[in-house]
């Protein structure tokens, strides 16, 4: 039988509802409107306020960038690091945290290692060093590397390995596992929401890649799709100095692109991540409820 | 009690660790000029097996035969640099033009391109990192430059540049921004002092409104408030502005150096003080409260950004706005011309001064520089072979000679049809063929003798934009160019201070624009500027430019 619902909570949900949509549309135009002027043809940008639908669908800007190697480049780049990535950290992160629930002689110690560079970080400077000593200057890895585990989401994977119960690993014990196979077979199984909610971080922050290629790699043909699309979508932005004059006076040489590839720049540079997100969805607010209550 | 001591043990780890990073990295730039070969070997792991031969056979001749070392370029010579640019894609650092610098020089360049926008975080952390490459390009003059030039990083050049006739025709006002004390440490790219931002105005709508050019701020208030108001555009509808504004005040309404935010005007006790503070810029600060309270200004100008208010200038929209005559794009003046057939464009003159001259405030005269690397003071062999390239693509050549006809111009531009093409006369380098030019890779400007020998107007196709370009250098070329001094010293507290200060008073006057604080509030603000270090500052400057005999000069 329904729950009977009176004419207050009604309309509270009514108002709720109401304010929830005005919020997501609020969300949901930037994308729209960046959508609608990627879609546009230049010269009816400049003439409208505020285009809102393109009278024509054009696909221009699409097709000067997909002319331009370097953009695709980019998002090829961006691809490889981000599955890479993922993949490294998530193996890295799990093979970690699967360690550190086990009660074996210094792991208080390494747990604190872990809590201290999670308080402490090391400064851009003494990173760039050691990432120069140990040779990654120049290579993808320099951008997988250093950033493979997240001391916040190691402490709350191996939290969720402690969620598991104890009795799991002694029954695979009694049938004669390994560690490894314990790892294999019964921690990582269980474990598919939390490595589908960490992996996503991880895939999500590769993606957004975009100082560390610049500090790292010194060949701009490996850089990263968000180091490109900085250099399409150039602030403008003037200051009144006369320091920045020349500096202004030189740049105008280059034009940024216009704003139409611009956005097309951004739908391309968004899209593919975004599209990550449905299929992690469902085991991703899995996985943030399992970490909960049980029960 | 025991993870306390961890605790603490760790923590005085850390401690000392990241001291001694940092006392390294500081070694690094600050003793690099010590211990030249040595680091250079270890610290360039990126090429190591080339360049440790490299540096060895360099050391080998250098110490058999030392008079070799000028002009017989037969030995070849590795030189990394690294530098930024606006390019967009960059130049490919293998490009064919850098082939041809190799062949040319007989040196294999290692060059490094970092967009602008990033590259003020990137050279911090190479040059504490000691990983500098053999030459240093930057944007400016800025305190990091002075740092670093203060540190020993970078190679004091007074000594060579006397060898080399383009490099030492750079005019003293030039050589005093990069000369920390006393001595050069960098070698500026030429950038026309008189070409920057000038006011320009619609004159087919003066035409219209039977107005006549404004020569005083009185006039150039009526002018504006007629564009806003009188329908110059003859389309019947309430659809334009006076003036082009955008946030912080850009560009304002300066029509001469002493309403301008340059170092122009004087204080009672006769120093130098800077513009925004002085009365000048007040009187600009009125005139756009009032244009504000007509309208003939955006409403919405203090939030809106100057590629906005550029971009409604160039939509037709407003009457009076900013541009310059040189290294300009024809895309927008194209753009105005279809959507505004009967446009016409002029540049505003000077009004007439209190003190009686009549002029602009000019650039610094240069922009972005090349320094050298502290290490190569052993190495006179590679500072030749630098600055004879530096030399080579800085000497001028006439605009009317940059053609297919001339050699050099053909080489430095990667050859015709691959570089530039020939098109009525006039060479045009091919959109996105840096990588193939030459000149692209050490990115060294021509340097002209005179600023109206760069002929800004003489490389324009377009029509329209040729025939402003034109008039804007004819008028400038009887209009006096004051040079601000302050971009000739170098102020620790003005670099430290300055653009907090900044900040304060383009918010303050923002407010009195558009009608929140009473422009009769000016004193309290200069107040407010001075008691929170601004004269502090400008003492510093004045004491500067007294002790170095640098003076603010027309030109």
């Amino acid at each position: 039988m329904p729950i009977k619902r009176s004419l207050s909570d009604r309309i509270t949900d009514g108002i709720n509802l109401f304010l929830l949509l005005l919020l997501s549309l609020v969300m949901l135009f930037p994308f729209y409107y960046i959508t609608a002027v990627s879609f546009s043809s230049f010269q009816e940008f400049m003439n409208t306020d505020l285009l809102l639908f393109p009278k024509r669908w054009v696909l221009d800007a699409y097709r000067f960038i997909f002319e331009s190697k370097e953009f695709i480049r980019s998002i090829g780049v961006t691809v490889f690091i981000t599955i890479v990535g993922s993949i490294v950290s998530l193996l890295l992160t799990s093979t970690m945290a699967f360690a550190l629930i086990r009660k074996l002689w210094g792991q208080r110690f390494y747990l604190f290692l872990v809590l201290f560079t999670f308080i402490f970080g090391a400064g851009m400077i003494p990173t760039y060093l050691v990432v120069k000593a140990t040779g990654l200057i120049d290579s993808y890895w320099s951008l997988i590397i250093p950033d493979a585990i997240s001391a916040f989401n190691l402490i709350v994977m191996r939290q969720f390995f402690l969620s598991i119960p104890e009795e799991l690993h002694e029954a695979a014990v009694i049938d004669g596992a390994n560690d490894l196979q314990i790892y294999t077979r019964v921690i990582l199984p269980l474990s598919k929401p939390a490595l589908a909610a960490f992996g996503l971080f991880y895939a999500v922050g590769q993606w957004n890649t975009y100082f560390t290629a610049i500090l790292y790699l010194n060949d701009p043909t490996k850089w990263t799709v968000q180091v490109i699309l900085r250099q399409i979508v150039i602030l403008d932005d003037t200051t009144n100095t006369l320091a920045s004059a020349a500096r202004e006076a030189a740049r105008s040489a280059h034009l940024p692109p216009p704003e139409t590839i611009q956005m097309a720049a951004i739908i391309l540079a968004t899209i593919p991540i975004l599209i990550v997100y449905p299929f992690l969805q469902k085991h991703f607010a899995k996985g943030v409820m399992l970490g909960s209550v049980k029960g | 009690m025991k993870t306390k001591q961890i605790v603490t043990l760790l923590a005085a780890v850390c401690l000392v660790t990241g001291l001694a990073g940092c006392g390294g990295s500081n070694n690094n730039t600050g003793n690099n000029t010590a211990n030249s070969n040595s680091t250079q070997t270890t610290t360039d792991s990126s090429n190591t097996s080339t360049n440790t031969t490299d540096t060895a056979a360099n050391t080998a001749t250098n110490n058999t035969t030392d008079n070799q070392a000028t002009t017989t370029p037969d030995k070849k010579l590795e030189i990394s640099s690294i530098q930024g640019t606006w390019a967009s894609p960059l130049p490919d650092p293998n490009g064919n033009g850098a082939k041809m610098i190799n062949d040319k020089f007989n040196v294999d360049l290692k060059s490094q391109f970092v967009p602008y926008d990033e590259y003020a975080n990137k050279l911090p952390v190479v040059m504490a990192a000691g990983d500098l490459p053999d030459m240093i390009g930057m944007e400016g003059v800025d305190a990091n430059f002075v740092k670093w030039a203060k540190q020993g990083a970078f190679l004091p050049l007074n000594d060579y540049i006397d060898k080399y006739d383009a490099i030492k025709s750079i005019p003293k006002s030039v050589w005093d921004a990069v000369t920390v004390d006393g001595k050069i440490y960098a070698i500026p790219n030429y950038f026309p002092a008189k070409y920057g931002k000038k006011p320009i105005i619609r004159k087919d709508w003066l035409d219209n409104l039977g107005l006549s050019m404004p020569t005083t701020y009185d006039e150039l208030k009526k002018v504006a408030i007629a564009f806003a108001k009188n329908d110059p555009d003859k389309n019947g509808k309430n659809d334009t502005l006076g003036l082009g504004l955008a946030k912080s005040i850009v560009y304002g309404a300066w029509m001469g150096a002493e309403w301008d935010s340059g170092w122009y005007n004087k204080n009672d006790k006769g120093q130098l003080i800077p513009g925004n503070i002085s009365e000048g810029f007040k009187k600009q600060v009125t005139l756009l409260r009032d244009l504000y309270k007509e309208g003939a200004i955006s409403k919405d100008w203090a939030v809106t950004k100057s590629a906005d208010a550029r971009k409604d200038f160039f939509a037709g929209k407003t009457g009076i706005y900013y541009e310059q005559p040189y290294d300009i794009s024809e895309t927008r003046f194209k753009q105005l011309k279809e959507t505004n057939p009967t446009a016409e464009l002029a540049v505003i003159p000077p009004f007439t001064q209190d003190d009686g001259q009549q002029g602009f405030i000019g650039l610094p005269g240069y922009y972005e520089l090349h320094s050298l690397n502290a290490n190569l003071k052993d190495d006179p062999d590679k500072i030749n072979r630098i600055l004879e390239m530096i030399n080579y693509f800085m000497t001028f050549i006439p605009v009317d000679q940059r053609n297919d006809q001339n050699p050099e111009f053909d080489w430095q531009h990667g050859g015709v049809g691959k570089g530039y093409n020939m098109e009525n006369g006039v060479a045009l380098d091919i959109d996105g063929a840096f990588s193939e030019m030459p000149e692209t890779y050490l990115g060294v400007r021509y340097w002209a003798p005179t600023d109206e020998d760069t002929q800004p107007a003489m490389v324009l196709q377009d029509p329209f934009t040729k025939s402003f370009v034109q008039s804007a250098v004819d008028l400038l070329k009887n209009t006096k160019t004051y040079l601000d001094p302050v971009n000739r010293v170098h102020s620790d507290l003005l670099y430290a201070k300055v653009s907090e200060l900044d900040q304060a008073v383009s918010e303050h006057t923002t407010k009195m624009i558009v009608g929140q604080e009473s422009v009769d509030d000016w004193d309290k603000m200069v107040q407010e500027y001075l008691s929170k270090g601004g004269q502090d500052i400008i003492d510093q400057v004045n004491q500067l430019l007294t002790d170095s005999g640098i003076q603010g000069e027309w030109k």
